[in-house]
């Protein structure tokens, strides 16, 4: 089963979950009003019941929601990044800390805390199990945002702050979710403030420029797979491509370019010679990621990215000659 | 030691203008007054709950009032001043340069981080404050006053990190 038909089929068994809570949530409250309207009692006692139980469904969705994406998350880049040890969990951890995804996370934190403590303890002194759906909500937030703060990225792209390159980020975001792409580009420059919020949390842009290459350093050797644009010939990119280069890391490198790859092309001396670097479009970007995560084989020094983006053109050229002769037959 | 092990301890705290990094404590601290900023403004519903648990509705509206006032106290003991926490911080400051105690809060944050703010700091940082502010009113170039806050924000980090 090929990684987009199998992820399609993944979240919609994920999202059936919380579904199946809401419509159940729905049951319980209408069949709460019915009892209340046949009822005796006021409407003022009857009121915050129902209050109550819309509040715990409502809590309880959100929790299980946010649970089960995590856990989707979670499960899938194991998978994918056949494993992820607890120091690469802490590095995760250590960059968000210090990038402007923090903003975010750091405010979360106590939020969902108090959300929790509140939840336990009017659950405790009103003997009221429905407050633990607030519980709920604070448990299942935290487990998603540990999840998606401490994962390591599947790729790293290393591109200039332009509005084309975070287009590019968020359509490989898009291609490879549940997985993780980052970047630190500028999201200031993004197009739309929604494009903003969408990749806030795959942006580690470090607040510190002294950080920035320590923090780039880091996340070349903790991603399987790293895109670089080419057509970029900013100062930082340049450093970026030559540790690549020079610390070889060009097996898991891709080399993306719309034009005549200027990176590459540099006067007086190119950053790296073309014939050593895998280069190819955002064609071609899409069709190796798909083909690395369709065979589950991550880049290696003796399994190059570009032999697996070869490997799985001449696969699906095979592929398309079988089925070309079965219509002929 | 791998060398992503060295250059995660080399990191800063992704803080601009930090004179060096935090501890330990100063770290736990920070984390704290953050939790306790953000329970005050909640405590008033757990006062609520406590007291619709001890006595019905009324106790529900009176420790309701109760956990609001509290929430302002605890916000007051920590040293917040006013809506805006710029103005709010340096307005605290320069109160403690003027030989005001700590908050029981401040005192604790104060405690687990093994340092504070004592009256010789908070009056260098009062002297910087003021002389930003004169030269901020004297130029009406958005940019320079921004170097300006810049600036303001190195020294005072200085000032304050320092032993």
């Amino acid at each position: 089963m090929s990684w987009s038909v199998r992820q399609k089929w993944l979240f919609r068994a994920i999202r059936a979950v919380p579904t199946a809570m809401a419509l159940a949530g729905t049951l319980f409250t209408l069949q709460e009003i019915i009892a209340a309207m046949n009822a005796t009692t006021g409407l003022l006692q009857v009121l915050p019941r129902l209050i109550l139980t819309v509040g715990f469904w409502s809590c309880s969705v959100v929790g299980c929601w946010y649970g089960c994406i995590g856990l989707y998350q979670w499960r899938e880049s194991t998978r994918i990044l056949k494993g992820i040890s607890s120091q690469d969990r802490k590095a995760m951890s250590v960059l968000c800390r210090i990038s402007e995804a923090n903003r975010v996370v750091y405010g979360s934190q106590p939020l969902t805390f108090t959300l929790g403590v509140i939840g336990l303890l009017a659950a405790l002194l009103l003997k009221e199990p429905r407050w633990l759906g607030a519980a709920v909500m604070a448990v299942g937030l935290r487990w998603w945002l540990w999840v998606r703060t401490t994962t390591p990225p599947f790729v790293l792209f290393l591109s200039t702050s332009d509005p084309r390159s975070i287009e590019v980020h968020r359509q490989t975001k898009h291609l490879v979710s549940p997985l993780r792409v980052v970047t630190l580009l500028d999201l200031g420059n993004s197009p739309s403030s929604k494009v903003a919020n969408e990749l806030l949390m795959d942006c580690l842009r470090t607040g510190n420029d002294d950080d920035w290459w320590r923090v780039i350093t880091i996340l070349i050797e903790l991603t399987p797979l790293v895109v670089v644009n080419a057509d970029a010939e900013s100062p930082g990119v340049i450093r970026e491509t030559m540790h690549l280069i020079s610390k070889g890391f060009t097996f898991k490198t891709v080399f993306l370019t719309i034009g005549d790859a200027r990176l590459l092309r540099q006067e007086p001396e190119p950053a790296a010679s073309v014939s050593s670097c895998y280069v190819t479009s955002a064609v071609g970007l899409q069709a190796t990621i798909e083909a690395i995560l369709n065979t589950g084989e991550l880049p290696e020094q003796r399994r190059t990215v570009s032999s697996l983006a070869r490997v799985s053109g001449d696969r699906e050229a095979a592929l398309f000659e079988a089925a070309s002769r079965r219509k002929t037959r | 030691m791998l060398n992503r092990d060295k250059d995660l301890e080399s990191l800063s705290e992704g803080i601009p203008n930090m004179p060096r990094s935090l501890t330990a404590r100063e770290r736990l601290a920070d984390h704290l007054y953050f939790y306790l900023q953000t329970a005050s403004w909640f405590v008033f519903l757990i006062g609520g709950i406590a007291g619709y648990a001890i006595k019905g509705l009324i106790g529900c509206v009176v420790l309701l009032a109760g956990g609001w006032l509290f929430g302002m106290w605890m916000r007051r003991s920590l040293g917040q001043r006013g809506r805006n926490q710029f103005l709010g911080f340096y307005q605290r400051i320069r109160e403690r340069a003027n030989g005001s105690r700590r908050g029981l809060l401040e005192w604790l944050i104060e405690a687990i981080r093994g340092s504070g703010f004592t009256i010789s700091k908070c009056r260098a940082i009062t002297a910087a404050y003021d002389r930003a502010m004169l030269q901020g009113r004297s130029t009406s170039s958005a940019a320079e006053q921004q170097a300006i806050l810049q600036r303001l924000d190195a020294e005072v980090k200085r000032i304050s990190y320092s032993s």
